[in-house]
């Protein structure tokens, strides 16, 4: 039992790691019917996870329900929400013209858009409270992004032709470096991650020691 | 009993009631809405390559649209879909829709719809096919390689697509004349590790402005002949099929907003400059 | 005063944009948006123009000459290099005086004299050899026929006979290429045939296979030294630091600790190095005995966050303080996500909220708030374009890599520390290549360039 727990899951990391890799360079139809069948794997098992996120997702909220905690009412709420939509899609389906697609229409568009929109608002309070020039590299960054900001939208384009051509020349040059130099150090991090990950050397994320 | 100093004005102002700020953003927002007044719109050399490539390709030439946003990010990128399917089909070019957001194809379908009525002869299985949504993101990608009948056996209204006249002629990826990606996230990666740079299918990318820059390297590469960025990139693109719609309304009440945010961290950093003179002024008379 | 303030505020702004307004309504009778358009109008009917007196005049007006259709003068057809053995490949030099109104077709048939089956065509300026590099083989720095790799050498695949039939391994195939001009079209002079073969090895990725094995080498190199000499040093990194002062003030409070792992999936490399850390923080929880709040957006994420969390329970002899509700699937949405993670922030007010892995649009919704609650908050990310996001609303932010090497940190492993190490090295070749790549490039030498091109 020991073994299915501890060395099992390393052993099928390291396998199904290498399996892979050799894959990408063989081009044969044993290798691609291996990647295709590997990828519908992929998607059943993708499928079951949904199980036990439906079964997560009612335990917590009955929980919070029977405790009574703060704020119950919306685990009401959410579970009457999750089996409504689900009884109305497997009914009608999500079409539009249908019950569910006027639930679609009417209750999740604008209420997903306005989870969006709220950006809007937090990037005004966030940018108030914290875009603070107090160092002379905050300065720059200040600069650039107000720079940045206004030459993107036509009101920049009406106060000078400049500010635009400017911001597109942060956002390609100084800002594109940046952001490349970031780009290289996260990519080879991450072959690195995996690296340790088939190798067995990495593997908190199965939930075992070090 | 110790005397409690009264902040100053500026402490106060700099720990203003965030409501304020949102009330203020709301104004900025509305009032353009309520009072448009057409601010210009510079048509962008990554937004016209787009508009030429379509404009370029002969008809009836295969384009594929991949719809990769969710009901969140309508605002931005529902213009931007309905200006390029309006393109597409006055160029009378064919469109294989594929969506692999699960909560995009409603938005799909209520663009056809619309569309519809404007085109009542644009048919679905001759010159478009709406092939909804497929679970499994890099998968469906890679299998769309091989058939898109394969990994989508049924359009989103049922019908089975290996039947269909358009899906006869165009079934696999590398068949694909020209790509548009609408991107919300980072599916427009697998989109180009998977699909057209193994294929060498030309593709633009139509995104929200959040993630725009993650797709400029790409344009820089070359990978992506074209970027259609934000509420801005849909406007200039309306300009140029010369059908001013959404998008091309609502760029004031963006300028504004901008212009506002722009204020509002301008005066923020004066005051905090102020207020850290003050402080430190105070701070030697103490010493 | 705190009215007078508000009303001062909204003069200010409302004054802003009455201004604005005021500057811009002399601008807003005049239909601006058309200007450009007219001169791209006026251009375009110059060109169709020009088009009629071009092309149609000296056909349509006068006994025109008959039309000269070029043809390449060496076609090959041969094996498509680096597949699965079901397609072939048309290659040729562009036909003298190729015009744009050329285009080529290619059919197939079974035996040398047809049944012909048209599988494709295309004009005269598409379909470059240059443009699908990828096909064929890569050594280093030698790529097989570099010199046919400029826009001088059409290449078209054959993967298929129409109707989704693929061609067949092993069977031969018998080509022919035509040439045609509006209707006057002229065939190639021989009939070429090949077999489909199928290949072990992608030529075409042996530049990824050199550096692949080299970049892995160095770092399983450094992780073998690092168990011989497990004194390893690391820069310090102020956010890993702060995890311990962020859950000792929540142990303080008594107030949960928030963990989110991103919006991604667990085969997200952002998403499994956020898991890592949460297997270290769960330990120091269950030390502190505090309580750990985990929302998932994703159900196998979900599975992999629990077991790690009650694994972090055992290890640090805290089993029975482990509660399975508190690790916790909230919905698969991004945004009702968000809204979820929001409302648990508003309604629990954790005292320390970790927001690691990868994050899109919704970063400052949650960092936002939580900043808002009064949170100390540490973020994590490589995405980058939220990176100033949290930077600005966190009071700490691993940047890209430092997500990465987060584990590492706190665990302080050797093995683990050597892999940075060898991460590192190739930070440096990457570095040198570029800057040489850069300098030589300036000189007109190539060869890094293609080198790396050739990676692709």
């Amino acid at each position: 039992m020991q073994f299915f727990r501890k060395q099992f899951p390393v052993l099928l990391a390291f396998v199904m790691g290498m399996l892979l890799f050799v894959q990408y360079f063989v081009p044969s139809k044993l290798s691609k019917g291996f990647y295709e069948g590997f990828a519908d794997w992929l998607i059943v098992i993708a499928g079951f996870a949904a199980i036990f996120a439906i079964a997560s997702l009612l335990h917590y909220h009955m929980g919070k329900i029977r405790k009574r905690v703060l704020g119950y009412g919306f685990s009401v709420i959410t579970i009457v929400a999750f089996i409504q939509m689900l009884v109305l899609g497997f009914v009608f389906h999500y079409r539009p013209g249908t019950p569910a697609g006027w639930e679609y229409q009417w209750l999740f568009v604008p209420m997903q858009a306005t989870m969006f929109a709220t950006l809007a608002f937090f990037i005004a309070s966030a940018a108030f409270r914290a875009f603070r020039a107090r160092t002379w590299e905050a300065l720059a960054l200040l600069l650039a992004g107000l720079i940045v900001m206004i030459g993107r939208v036509p009101i920049g384009e009406f106060i000078s032709p400049h500010l635009s051509t400017f911001s597109d020349w942060i956002l390609n040059n100084p800002n594109m470096a940046g952001y490349r130099g970031i780009l290289l150090g996260v990519a080879l991090a991450q072959i690195a991650i995996a690296v340790r990950i088939i190798f067995g050397i990495e593997r908190t994320y199965m939930g075992g020691g070090d | 009993m110790e005397k409690v100093q009264k902040p100053s004005f500026i402490e106060r102002f700099l720990q203003l009631d965030r409501r304020i700020i949102y009330t203020l953003v709301v104004l900025a927002v509305a009032i353009p809405l309520l009072f448009p007044m057409g601010l210009p719109i510079k048509v962008t050399s990554e937004v016209q390559s787009v508009y030429d490539t379509i404009e370029s390709l002969p008809e009836g030439s295969h384009m594929l649209l991949a719809v990769d946003y969710d009901p969140a990010s309508m605002p931005e990128l529902y213009p931007m879909m309905k200006a390029v399917m309006r393109h597409v089909i006055e160029k009378k070019h064919k469109l294989v829709i594929p969506v692999l957001w699960p909560n995009g194809p409603n938005l799909v379908a209520q663009a056809i719809e619309e569309l519809k009525v404007d085109y009542p002869d644009w048919t679905s299985g001759e010159d478009y096919v709406f092939l909804g949504y497929q679970v499994g993101t890099a998968i469906v990608i890679i299998s769309m390689g091989s058939s898109f009948s394969r990994t989508f056996p049924h359009d989103f209204y049922g019908s089975t697509t290996k039947t269909m006249p358009l899906i006869k002629e165009y079934d696999k990826f590398a068949q694909t004349d020209y790509m548009v990606m609408l991107e919300a996230g980072s599916t427009g990666d697998s989109w180009i590790i998977f699909a057209t740079e193994p294929y060498d299918v030309e593709v633009a990318a139509g995104v929200t402005a959040v993630v725009a820059p993650q797709y400029y390297p790409f344009l820089q590469a070359k990978q992506i002949n074209g970027i259609l960025g934000g509420l801005k990139g849909a406007a200039e693109y309306e300009l140029l099929i010369d059908k001013p719609a959404m998008a091309v309304s609502a760029m004031d009440s963006q300028s504004i907003v901008h212009a506002l945010i722009f204020v509002v961290i301008i005066i923020a950093n004066i005051f905090a400059f102020v207020l850290a003179g003050q402080k430190r002024r105070q701070a030697r008379e103490e010493a | 005063m705190k009215n007078f303030i508000r009303l001062a505020t909204s003069v200010v702004v409302v004054l802003t944009l009455l201004l604005c307004s005021a500057a811009f309504s002399q601008e807003a009778d005049v239909e601006l948006p058309d200007e450009p358009f007219a001169a791209e109008g006026d251009e375009l009917e110059a060109l169709e123009g020009a088009d009629m007196v071009i092309g149609l005049e000296p056909v349509m007006e006068e006994a025109a000459p008959a039309v000269e259709v070029p043809l390449p003068t060496h076609v090959t057809v041969s094996d498509l290099p680096n597949d699965d053995g079901t397609g072939l490949v048309v290659e040729f030099e562009k036909a003298p005086g190729e015009t744009e109104a050329l285009t080529y077709t290619v059919s197939v048939g079974a035996g040398p004299d047809g049944p012909w089956q048209e599988i494709g065509g295309f004009p005269a300026t598409k379909k470059w050899k240059e443009e699908a590099r990828h096909y064929y083989p890569a050594f280093f720095l030698f790529q097989k026929g570099r010199a046919g790799m400029s826009k001088n050498f059409h290449m078209f695949v054959i993967q298929e006979l129409g109707d989704n039939v693929p061609l067949e391994t092993g069977v031969e195939y018998f080509v022919r290429l035509t040439a045609s001009v509006g209707d006057v079209s002229r065939n190639y002079a021989e009939i070429l045939s090949a077999t489909p073969e199928e290949q072990w090895f992608d030529t075409g990725r042996t530049n990824v296979l050199i550096f692949a094995v080299l970049f892995g080498a160095t770092i399983l190199y450094f992780i073998a030294r690092a168990r011989r000499d497990p004194n390893l040093f690391i820069r310090k990194i102020s956010g890993l630091d702060a995890v311990d002062e962020a859950i000792g003030r929540a142990t303080e409070m008594g107030r949960p600790i928030l963990y989110l792992n991103g919006i991604d999936t667990l085969a997200a490399l952002p998403t499994l190095a956020a898991l890592n850390i949460l297997g270290r923080v769960a330990r120091r929880v269950a030390n502190y005995e505090s309580s750990l709040i985990v929302p998932c957006k994703d159900p196998i994420v979900l599975t992999v966050a629990q077991e790690i969390v009650k694994a972090g329970y055992t290890d640090a002899g805290r089993p029975d303080a482990y509660n399975p509700d508190s690790i916790f699937f909230l919905t698969e949405d991004q945004f009702s996500y968000a809204a979820g993670v929001c409302g648990i922030m508003m309604r629990d007010k954790p005292a320390a909220n970790f927001l690691m892995g990868y994050y899109a649009a919704e970063s400052l919704i949650l960092a936002e708030t939580g900043a808002d609650t009064g949170a100390i908050q540490i973020a994590g990310t490589d995405a980058v374009h939220q990176l100033p996001f949290f930077v600005t609303t966190c009071d700490y932010t691993l940047i890209g890599e430092e997500l990465y090497a987060a584990s590492a940190y706190l665990s302080r492993e050797p093995l683990i520390l050597g892999s940075l190490k060898g991460q590192d090295m190739a930070k440096v070749f990457m570095m040198v290549m570029i800057i040489v790549g850069t300098l030589l490039v300036t000189f007109g030498i190539a060869f890094i360039k293609d080198f790396f091109l050739a990676l692709g």
